[in-house]
């Protein structure tokens, strides 16, 4: 199996280290999320990772071969790029085809995986079209298709959703996934949106300030989070008891039920569920909770003196 | 551009600075270039077509039209190789010391190329500081090359002339995503299909623009065929003919020679056009220093050595003689008897200090009366798109297609005789002629310089400034005057160092009234004043050096 292996990974640009000591393994034929805050160095480890900046120290592994120092173009990476980097002098066919053409295949064959790939993105009507006609979704989807023709060891996306509407995302996000599940191919995906890491990755790490805080699983990273940093950054927390519980391992009881007492600051109605907020009027701690709606309305309201207990 | 402005309301200065911007191309541009077609067309009153026919029926003529086009085509590869090299290291490659770098690229076309051309006579030539180094190194009984003809004259004019490739796609690649780059390479592209693929298109509008400048400049170039010499070229034997009192072939030639340049403009144009691709979005992304093969990092960087070593020896070899006493530059194999003595000439005698004088006044004016057409006439073209200005516009940019001789000939056919745009005084070998000459070759540039100037400074600034309550003349003291001065101020400062030097033109027209600094460095050169030339040319950097540091305070993003 050639899975893929970060080992000591650090980058410096100008004296900054940009990088600190990243290690990481990508198991082959997985979905894998970078997760973190702009400016945490995602997309410089992508680029570490493509072959377009060798690391200040560290070495890169795929399977057992050492690719630290190969050469992008050597490294059969396919890359989506934050703002797809399609060629604008091109069509979509073109476009799909470059990399098969820089690799001298034969016109037939070059034919026949282009419109293979152009199927795959759905892309069917658009292939004698020039890019700039496209919305960014059909855009987005060239640019995979592009990235996967040359049917590379992995696909990097680095923010491929920043520049589509939020209806958009969603959409493209189930696509991607299924592209990645019929192909198989190990796809490294950065985001720094922590809904989207979850919902479409089988390993997440997460990281701040050029290091990986956790690696994991979704539910590994959401429930059982290392440390503050990453338990706020995939979702907010609470802290009771000495444990850090969600907000729906929350539960508002009567107030007279035992538990913490605490009195209702808002309350705010968002289809499947209400969020509160609770203060402990004498630690002043805050609280977020959330109840789903039964349909039977709100059962607190502003002003509500409750208890608060972790549900079981 | 700018987005389109309400049309300013119609009033009576409008129609009168038509009248006057017309008055003014109709007599000194248009007209003038007529003049030249009946000079090469009429003889003692007839029309004929003899003065063509000699020309072309004679090899050596034809020759010397081809040898032209041949400087034409290769100052263009030459100049384009080398400037593009330099603008994609400069781009991706350069790191540190980029600005000074940068900034020593540029300067070659800061040196009047008529100064460069003896700089690079006095290294090179047969009795040259390098030709001699290179000789003794080398143990040589002879020099080990000869500095003549088509090969030293390329190379002058290759100095000088690259620095339109290298700033116009310098300019063009800020444009180009740098993630387009990476997206190749991870596809698998080689460095060079990215050029081909994702750089060149993104380039060529540089590319051709660059193209018919430096073809233009090729074809009509003259100091280094004059000076140099070995090499026949249209620009010397039109001054050839003048002096021979022969202005029917002067004109003929001179027309040839438009001709050639004018139809490789329409040629490049029209290929321009032809196969103008989709546009590239404008988009800024971060640029990393490439991981390029490090063989062709070194071949880069050699050539960016060479070239500051080939930008700086001329510099420094003819500050270096000025300080030499003309018998030591004459005599020494390498000169050391410092003096003074060649700057002490030139201010002690009012005679000798006068051409220096003179070229600095006649730029100033030239530029004065260049920015009083072109200032209003920005104005209108930049506010008031219409059928009109634009006809205006064309007018003012017509010279930027006419060779310098051919303009030096039409003024020489049109005001060598009583002309009514000059009322009815011959200007030919008065003063004024050379600093006439010298704004409408100005006039292209200012007016481009200016509509960027004014261009830039949107009408809502102005409209804000009215709807505050200020009138127009408030608002044109108060918002568009600061807003737009200092642009137009860096264009013409450009401009006075352009024509400081100039020569092709001043061969043509000057007088005794008017003699130029140029014509002045060449007379002294060839009645063995070295001394005293190169100090002139030491000079004349100096104040261009001045100039240019002023240009830097007014409008830094020029070059930039
Ligand atoms: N070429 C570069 N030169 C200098 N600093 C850089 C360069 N590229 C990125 N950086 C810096 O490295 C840090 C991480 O950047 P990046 O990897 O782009 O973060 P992310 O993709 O997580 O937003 C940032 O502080 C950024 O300013
Ligand atoms: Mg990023």
């Amino acid at each position: 199996m050639s899975d893929v292996v970060l080992q000591g990974i650090t980058h410096r640009f100008e004296s900054e280290d940009v990088l600190k000591n990243i290690d990481l393994t990508i198991p082959h034929g997985s979905f894998y999320t970078l997760l973190g805050p702009s400016g945490c160095g995602k997309t410089t480890l992508l680029r570490v990772l493509a072959g377009f900046i060798v690391p200040s120290e560290g070495r890169v592994f795929i399977g057992s071969e050492d690719v630290t120092e190969l050469p992008c173009e050597k490294r059969n990476m396919g890359v989506v790029f934050q703002n797809y980097a399609l060629f604008p002098n091109m069509t979509v066919g073109e476009n799909i085809a470059y990399g098969l053409k820089v690799r001298g295949l034969s016109r037939t064959e070059i034919q026949e995986r282009c419109s293979r790939y152009v199927e795959l993105a759905g892309l069917g009507d658009y292939v004698s079209r020039h890019v700039q006609e496209l919305s960014g979704g059909q855009q987005q989807r060239v640019a995979v298709a592009r990235a996967l023709a040359i049917e590379p060891q992995m696909l990097l996306l680095d923010e491929p959703m920043s520049n589509l509407d939020v209806a958009l995302r969603a959409k493209m996000r189930e696509e991607i996934r299924a592209i990645q599940q019929q192909t198989g191919i190990t796809t490294l995906f950065i985001t720094h949106d922590q809904q989207e890491a979850l919902s479409i990755s089988d390993y997440v790490a997460v990281m701040r300030e050029g290091a990986v805080l956790q690696t994991g699983t979704p539910e590994d990273i959401y429930n059982h989070p290392e440390g503050e940093f990453v338990a706020n950054f995939v979702g907010t927390t609470n802290e009771l008891e000495n444990q850090q519980l969600r907000p729906e391992q929350l539960m508002l009881a009567n107030a007279d039920q035992g538990g913490t007492p605490v009195r209702i600051s808002t309350v705010r109605f968002t289809g499947p569920f209400y969020e509160y907020t609770a203060v402990n009027e004498q630690t002043g701690e805050q609280y977020h909770i959330l109840e789903r709606n039964r349909g039977t309305g709100s059962a607190r309201s502003v002003g509500d003196a409750c208890s608060l207990v972790p549900c079981e | 551009m700018n987005s389109p402005s309400p049309k300013t309301r119609a009033n009576a200065f409008l129609p009168l600075w038509y009248a006057f911007a017309a008055f003014l191309c109709l007599g000194y541009i248009v007209l003038p270039f007529f003049y030249t077609l009946r000079s090469a067309t009429f003889v003692d009153g007839a029309f004929t077509l003899s003065v063509f026919q000699e020309f072309f029926g004679n090899p050596n003529h034809v020759q010397v039209a081809l040898n032209s086009l041949k400087l034409g085509v290769g100052t263009v590869l030459v100049c384009g190789t080398l400037g593009t090299v330099l603008a994609l290291y400069m781009t991706f490659l350069a790191g540190k010391h980029k600005m000074i770098l940068h900034i020593l690229l540029l300067s070659p076309m800061m040196i009047p190329g008529v100064i460069t051309v003896i700089a690079f006579i006095q290294l090179y030539g047969e009795s040259g500081l390098v030709t001699k180094a290179l000789q003794m190194l080398l143990n040589l009984s002879s020099a080990p090359f000869t500095f003549k003809g088509f090969g030293a004259i390329l190379f002058v004019i290759a100095y000088t002339q690259y620095v339109y490739f290298y700033l116009n796609v310098y300019v063009a690649l800020k444009y180009l995503d740098y993630s387009q780059i990476e997206a190749a390479r991870s596809l698998g592209a080689s460095w060079g299909r990215v050029f081909k693929d994702v750089i060149l298109p993104v380039i060529k509008p540089a590319l051709l623009l660059s193209t018919i400048l430096t073809f233009a400049s090729g074809v009509s170039s003259f100091s280094g065929p004059n000076l140099i010499g070995g090499y026949k070229v249209l620009s010397t034997q039109i001054v050839l003919s003048k002096v021979n009192n022969h202005l029917e072939m002067a004109s003929v030639q001179a027309v040839v020679m438009f001709a050639i340049s004018i139809s490789v403009m329409l040629l490049v144009r029209w290929y321009g056009r032809k196969t103008s691709g989709v546009q590239a979005d404008r988009v800024a992304t971060r640029v990393v220093p490439l991981r390029a093969n490090p063989l062709l990092v070194l071949g880069a960087r050699v050539v960016v050595i060479a070239q500051i070593v080939l930008i700086l020896l001329p510099i420094a070899a003819i500050v270096y003689l000025s300080f030499m006493t003309t018998g030591s530059i004459m005599q020494e194999i390498f000169p050391h008897s410092f003096t003074l003595e060649n700057y002490q000439t030139i201010f002690a005698k009012p005679r000798v200090l006068q051409p220096l004088l003179n070229s600095l006044e006649m730029s100033a004016l030239a530029v004065v009366i260049g920015l009083l057409i072109t200032v209003p006439s920005a104005y209108i073209i930049v506010r008031n798109r219409t059928k009109l200005s634009g006809v205006m516009r064309f007018l003012i940019m017509l010279p930027s297609a006419l060779p310098a001789s051919l303009i030096a000939i039409n003024l020489i056919n049109a005001f060598a005789q009583e002309n009514i745009f000059a009322f009815n005084v011959p200007l030919i070998g008065s003063y004024i002629i050379l600093p006439i000459a010298y704004t409408v070759m100005a006039l292209p540039m200012l007016l481009s310089s200016n509509e960027v100037a004014i261009g830039s400074l949107h009408h809502t600034m102005e409209e804000a400034s009215k709807s505050l309550g200020a009138g127009p003349l408030r608002t044109f003291v108060s918002v568009v005057i600061p807003n737009t001065v200092p642009g137009i101020l860096a264009g013409g400062v450009l401009m006075f160092i352009r024509m400081i030097g100039e020569y092709t033109m001043s061969a043509l027209l000057y007088g005794i009234h008017n003699r130029p600094i140029s014509i002045s460095i060449v007379t002294n050169l060839q009645e063995y004043e070295t001394g005293i030339s190169l100090a002139y040319g030491v000079l004349v950097i100096l104040v261009c050096y001045v100039a240019l540091a002023l240009i830097f305070k007014l409008d830094k993003n020029r070059f930039v």
